[in-house]
């Protein structure tokens, strides 16, 4: 199986939210919608301060809930792989896939009405290029690649970098790593 | 102090800021299958039980009732989609992991042996329908009448088959919303057996508003009053269940406790759904008077559909993420034309 | 017609001249799907305006439908990566209320409105007023105010037909007082991009630049390698901005006091000897009157004024100190702040001095452009009258025109402007007062126009309105900027203009013809000039149109030598700690500190700046960047939101101290601010109706700065000194 990963340095990161202006563009996501989000979170008090910005996606989960709820075998793995892929032609909009998501990853497509989500751009990951989001980040602060392989970047950033995932206890086994 | 809001703009309709899935369609629907699960269970033990005398209403209508309302159950259901022109996909494949591929499946089979159950009642319950069917010219000697006899002579394996799937699609309506664990309200094993129990409180309810009889009346009122008990203790281990769960279990079940759920709550559901109806069944424990069984009975309906309304709001008032959009999400709308002001960007 | 009201373009009058709805859905697969088998797209090569950045990259088209804009992955400004406004440059071109035709403002029955008119008619109008001008009172009487790259078609009608006054916002309002200060010290400015060495720094100083809001697309990359690479990151800045979430060392400063900071700095830096001594003794005049003057500014000292204690300013100055020449000390960019803003230029260059670190690694490297011939033209004609004549009574030090001084010139009985032509910048949100200076200067002037790719607030001044295509649709001249690498960089046409909208290079030439100044336009098409220029460096613009970018090997060192010693362009040929040129001109020639009066009770400094989601006031209406960021939204602290009673969500208008009120905006209370402050971002709260998703939009800083600092030395005009109390909205 391959295993995709993202890894996002939230010590780069800058919130530009170019990763969801270049996810829009790419993916021709209707307006108003997205498939990926910046969250800003500040701690402490003027002037002990810290905020990290973390760029957000469907995590491609190892263990997709979405996928386990979806009656028609619409959501779906992508060709043996963790990415999670909604097939429209499939697809019912009944929805029990966006409550089985613990990331509200998911959005209900405008006007036609099927789910939407990030499919980590198969359709580029497919010829060996990056994500869109991966590729514009202006600060370098996203990866993205295999972690089958131990020498690929992803996997020597996870071992070398401490990291952390969005909310493993879901149980998901989230695949978009954060690096602190 | 903690900080926490997003830096890009997050409007996607009904999912955040707000997930608002699943509404009166879904409540509706989850309703009307406990209820018609309800009538499937009870028809089938006043038959198999041999107790069609002394339970007409049961034996006969009651399936009738229950085809009719899981129909408009599905109809909601139907009205839910957001992709309608999919919905066969239901029936291309069995996802063994998605309880909603098979409680459609369920839904399925219920449809068929539900039909045959009414059909079996059909000539005692709607004499002159019978009669008009039975009379059409060819067809209702050669094909109806015969039917209708198959039916009624098959009526007992038919009525032991409903009461099997009764069970499984009353309980199938609590597990669909308790196999979410990302919707933290909801995952509770307790669900199932709530919703199973008030299925059959509403179904019991249904049948003494249709009881034409005093017996049967009073049979099912006291029926019912135990089945509000049960439901009574179940809902009471739910709360506890949601008030011993994680964080997120605690914050949800205080909605309903004391906070933007309460009111409907504790007056509607536990004091007019429960509690009253409880009070009425109990006081006409030796004898019922018509018009307040009747009223008991509509209470428990209401609170039936409050109670599944109340379960599939609140669960998706609570999630894992929370996400705080500093910008006006709804100036999103502006674009896609759906907000106040349609004409607004142009 | 005399007198002209500031006119909306409103939907009776304007909506033919701009674009109609253009939405759609589609059904069947999803977009990935599809996406999975879609065949390539065009790709053209282009150079971004969304700021003047000016980064390359490729526009990719699929038909006559525009899908992305991605980085040109040889540029240098992005090495692929357009930042978050230049990937949302598609909607530069998508706006439905873009200009599409020209306008002209007309007199009906006592009222005024614009109505379209043929192109013909407005340039022929333009050229017959411009004649008279001309005849009656000299050519030198026209006055230009311009912004960007595009700019340059301008300033040559103006140099042709015989002016010099072409003033931009991006001096008196943004670099002007930084450029002076280096320049009086190194006798050059600090170039654009900046010449900083970030990636190679172990130490980055930020004095307010807030790189990661400010989305200057190579220094944010740079900025984030030297995060990366674990350089030690100072920023001093009043509010916790970005920069600041990334450095050890935040010293949140009390806003005005950078100047005692600096000087305690040097006095750290020279009473500890931590300078480059022989750096300083081969390169710099001054030091023993520097060292006697900043003798008094201990660190002790400066705690009272800046409120940083003095350990952490002993602290960061032994580190910025220790890890020179490795050091960049950021000169910043947006320097109009408090008036006294050359002296703090100057402080932040003398210590640039101090440390040794101009042209060394890590500090600022030595910028160099490709040698690329200028087409060759007839020379100008010598304006009768130059922009120094009107700008040298009020700043005699002045290096460039200044908005400021020439709209003042355009205004009164009889003005000595008559005529201005607006292009590529929105005066009323730029510029302090701009707006109340158009509005009596459009009582004096014969006429104004304006030259944009929207209805902006500047445009409701013109006597006509000329519809720029957006630069996705259009040639301009070649980017050669100096830069680490020289290179040259294309904009050129990815898609046909919209509507009847023209590149800038045709409407300036259309004009020039009109006026008889066709020997300073011998050509048919722009396209001509950039070929001829691109084949005096072996290229074309046939192969340009492939390439996009073109690089060219240095000729110079990117660094000195350590050990040399560098000839300046100063008077004395030396880095000139203490300035005498300032001295001649009766100004300070060291620094000294000031103090700005703290905010009245209930009152709070209004701060601001940018959002990476947008530039200036020029995309609120781009309907990709307006899904990022539909409206600013104001910060003030936990405290300030307890005394107003207002919390996240609620909205309020913010009234300044001369009883100026804003737009009502959005309160977001958190800690990143200072309590005595407010935050806004910058470009906000247009007034401009047509611009139908920004208009009303969140609250404008230009129009709550009553208050201007204006800075002797470079004319700059400071923003920073207004204050601004709250007052709830119900709804
Ligand atoms: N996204 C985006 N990026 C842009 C632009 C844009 O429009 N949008 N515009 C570009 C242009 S032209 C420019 S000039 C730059 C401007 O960007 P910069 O040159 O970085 O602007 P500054 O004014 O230096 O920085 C603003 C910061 O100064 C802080 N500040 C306020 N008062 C004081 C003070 O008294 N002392 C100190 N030390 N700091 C203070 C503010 O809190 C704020 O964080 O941005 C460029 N980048
Ligand atoms: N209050 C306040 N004032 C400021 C600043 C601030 O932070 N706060 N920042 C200052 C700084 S640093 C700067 S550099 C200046 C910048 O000030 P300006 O140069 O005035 O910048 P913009 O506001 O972007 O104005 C751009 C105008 O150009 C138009 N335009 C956009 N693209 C094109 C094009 O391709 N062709 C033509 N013809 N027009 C186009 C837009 O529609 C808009 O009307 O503002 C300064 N003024
Ligand atoms: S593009 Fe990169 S720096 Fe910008 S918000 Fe996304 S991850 Fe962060
Ligand atoms: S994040 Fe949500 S949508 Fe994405 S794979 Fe996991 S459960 Fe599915
Ligand atoms: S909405 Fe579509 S993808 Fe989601 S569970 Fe239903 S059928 Fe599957
Ligand atoms: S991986 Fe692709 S689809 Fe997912 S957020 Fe990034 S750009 Fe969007
Ligand atoms: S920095 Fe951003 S907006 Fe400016 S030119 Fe580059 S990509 Fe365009
Ligand atoms: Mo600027």
């Amino acid at each position: 199986m391959a295993h995709y990963a993202m890894v996002i340095d939230t010590r780069t990161c800058i919130g530009c939210c170019d990763c969801v202006d270049a996810c829009r563009m790419e993916n021709k996501v209707p307006e108003g919608l997205c498939f990926d989000w910046v969250v800003e979170i500040t701690k402490g008090r003027y002037p002990d301060l810290k905020t990290e910005f973390r760029s957000e996606r469907c995590n491609h989960c190892s263990h997709a809930t979405c996928v386990e709820a979806c009656p028609t075998g619409a959501s779906q793995y992508w060709n043996d792989s963790n990415i999670v892929v909604v097939d429209a032609l499939r697809c019912t909009g009944c929805k029990a896939c966006i409550a089985a998501c613990p990331y509200d990853a998911r959005l209900i497509m405008q006007p036609e009405g099927y789910i939407g989500k990030c499919t980590f751009c198969v359709h580029r990951v497919q010829n060996g290029d990056d994500p869109a989001c991966v590729a514009v980040c202006p600060a370098k602060a996203m990866h993205f690649g295999l972690l089958d392989s131990p020498t690929s970047e992803v996997s020597r950033l996870l071992a070398t970098r401490d990291h952390y995932t969005l909310m493993p206890e879901t149980g998901n086994k989230p695949n978009v790593f954060y690096l602190r | 102090m903690q900080e926490e809001v997003l830096a890009s703009v997050m409007a996607n309709p009904r999912v955040v800021p707000d997930l608002q899935i699943w509404g009166w369609q879904i409540a509706t629907y989850l309703f009307l299958g406990g209820f018609a699960a309800g009538l499937m269970v009870f028809s089938g033990w006043a038959i198999v039980s041999g107790r069609e005398e002394q339970a007409p209403f049961a034996a006969t209508r009651a399936p009738l009732v229950a085809l009719g309302g899981l129909a408009v159950g599905m109809t909601t259901l139907f009205l839910d989609l957001e992709h309608k022109i999919n919905v066969w996909r239901f029936y291309t494949t069995l996802q063994v992991t998605s309880p909603m591929s098979w409680g459609s499946w369920v839904l399925l089979l219920v449809m068929p042996a539900l039909a045959l159950l009414a059909i079996a009642g059909l000539p005692r319950a709607v004499p002159p329908l019978e009669r008009w069917l039975e009379g059409l010219p060819f067809a209702g000697p050669r094909i109806i009448a015969p039917v209708f006899r198959l039916c009624f002579a098959w009526r007992r394996p038919l009525a032991a088959v409903n009461i099997g799937l009764g069970i499984a699609l009353g309980i199938y309506t609590g597990i669909l919303l308790s196999a979410f664990n990302a919707r933290p309200f909801w995952h509770s094993a307790l669900l199932g057996p709530l919703f199973l129990i008030s299925g059959l409180s509403t179904g019991a309810a249904a049948i003494v508003l249709g009881a034409g009889e005093p017996r049967e009346r009073h049979l099912f009122g006291r029926l019912d009053l135990g089945l509000i008990a049960v439901e009574m203790a179940l809902v009471g281990l739910f709360v506890i269940d949601m008030l011993n769960g994680n964080a997120l279990q605690q914050a949800a079940v205080a909605r309903v406790l004391n906070g933007n759920m309460s009111s409907l709550f504790w007056f509607g559901f536990i004091g007019l759904g429960l509690g009253v109806p409880a009070v009425l069944e109990a006081a006409m424990w030796r004898r019922a008077a018509a018009p307040i069984a009747m009223a008991a009975a509509l209470l428990v309906l209401g609170g039936g559909y409050l109670l599944r309304h109340i379960v599939v709001a609140t669960g998706q008032q609570t999630s894992w993420t929370q996400l705080h959009n500093q910008f006006d999400p709804a100036l999103l709308e502006r674009l896609r034309g759906d907000g106040p002001d349609p004409d607004g960007r142009f | 017609m005399h007198r002209r009201d500031f006119l909306k373009l409103s939907a009776t009058t304007g909506c033919a001249a701009l674009l109609g709805p253009s939405l759609g859905g589609c059904a069947g697969p999803a977009q990935w799907q599809k996406l999975m088998t879609q065949g390539p797209a065009k790709e053209s090569p282009t150079a971004c305006n969304i700021c003047f950045w000016s980064c390359a990259a490729v526009v990719h088209t699929i038909g006559d439908q525009i899908w992305k804009i991605t980085g040109h992955p040889d540029d240098p400004h992005c090495e692929g990566r357009l930042c978050t406004r230049g990937t949302g440059g598609v909607g530069a071109y998508n706006d439905p209320n873009r200009l599409v035709k020209p306008l002209m403002r007309v007199e009906r029955d006592g009222k005024q409105s614009f109505e379209v008119v043929s192109w013909d008619k407005a340039l022929g109008f333009i050229a017959e007023k411009l004649t008279k001008i001309a005849r009656e009172h000299g050519p030198d009487r026209l006055a230009a105010a311009t912004h960007g790259p595009g700019a340059a078609h301008f300033i040559h009608l103006l140099r042709a037909f015989g002016s010099d006054s072409i003033a931009e916002p991006a001096f008196g309002q943004c670099r002007g007082p930084r450029d002076t200060g280096f320049y009086l010290t190194f006798g050059e400015g600090v170039g654009s991009p900046e010449q900083t060495d970030m990636e190679n720094a172990r130490c980055v100083v930020l004095i307010g630049s807030h790189i990661g809001e400010n989305l200057h697309n190579s220094q944010v990359r740079t900025f984030a390698d030297a995060v990366r690479n674990g350089a030690e990151i100072i920023v001093v800045d009043p509010r916790f901005s970005v920069a600041a979430s990334k450095a050890q060392h935040w010293l949140p400063i009390r806003p005005g006091t950078d100047i005692a900071l600096l000087l305690a700095w040097m006095n750290v830096i020279i009473s500890e000897r931590l300078y480059d001594a022989g750096y300083v003794a081969r390169n710099t005049t001054g030091f023993d009157q520097l060292a006697a003057h900043v003798a008094p500014f201990t660190p002790e000292w400066a705690w009272n004024e800046t409120g940083i204690e003095p350990d952490v300013i002993r602290r960061t100055a032994r580190i910025m100190a220790s890890a020179a020449p490795a050091t960049v000390l950021h000169p910043g960019r947006h320097s109009t702040w408090w008036g006294d803003d050359t002296q703090r230029a100057r402080a932040m260059a003398i210590l640039v001095g101090l440390l040794g670190i101009w042209g060394r690694k890590g500090g600022y490297f030595i910028p160099e452009a490709a040698e690329l011939p200028e087409f060759p033209l007839p020379a100008y004609p010598t304006p009768k009258t130059s922009w120094r004549d009107v700008t040298s009574k009020k700043y005699p030090l002045a290096g460039a025109p200044l908005v400021d001084v020439v709209l003042d010139n355009c205004i009164g009985p009889d003005p000595h402007y008559r005529a201005l032509i607006i292009y590529d910048t929105n005066l009323p949100m730029s510029v302090p007062g701009a707006g109340e200076k158009l509005a009596q200067a459009a009582k004096s002037l014969d006429l104004i126009v304006a030259i944009d790719v929207q209805p902006s607030e500047a445009t409701g001044y013109a006597d006509v309105i000329l519809p720029e295509c957006s630069y996705l649709e259009r040639y301009d001249v070649l980017r050669n900027d100096d830069e680490r690498e020289p290179c040259i960089a294309l904009r050129g046409p990815a898609l046909p203009p919209r509507g009847e909208s023209k590149p800038g290079w045709e409407i300036a030439r259309e004009i020039g013809h009109r006026l008889g100044l066709d020997k300073y336009f011998p050509w048919k098409d722009y396209t001509e000039v950039i070929d001829w220029r691109l084949k005096q460096v072996g290229g074309s613009l046939e192969e340009m149109r492939k390439i996009g970018v073109k690089r060219f090997p240095r000729k110079t060192p990117v660094y000195y030598e350590p050990g040399a010693a560098i000839a300046f362009k100063t008077p004395s040929g030396k880095i000139e700690l203490y300035s005498t040129i300032l001295k001649d001109a009766g100004f300070d020639p060291l620094p000294l500190p000031a103090r700005q009066p703290p905010p009245p009770d209930g009152f709070y400094r209004l701060n601001y700046g940018r959002a990476p989601q947008h530039s200036f006031s020029r995309t609120q209406n781009n309907p990709v960047l307006y899904q990022l960021m539909p409206e600013n939204v104001v910060w003030i602290h936990p405290s300030t939101a307890l005394r107003f009673n207002v919390e996240n969500e609620s909205y309020v208008r913010l009234v300044n101290q001369d009883g100026k009120v804003s737009n009502a905006v959005r309160v977001r209370v958190t800690e990143r601010t200072r309590p005595d402050s407010v935050w806004l971002t910058h470009g906000f709260g247009h007034t401009a109706e047509s611009l139908k998703l920004a208009y009303g939009r969140g609250a404008d800083d230009s129009a709550l700065m009553t208050r201007v600092l204006f800075d002797p030395i470079s004319g700059g005009t400071g923003m920073r000194g207004n204050f601004v109390t709250l007052r709830r909205e119900s709804a």
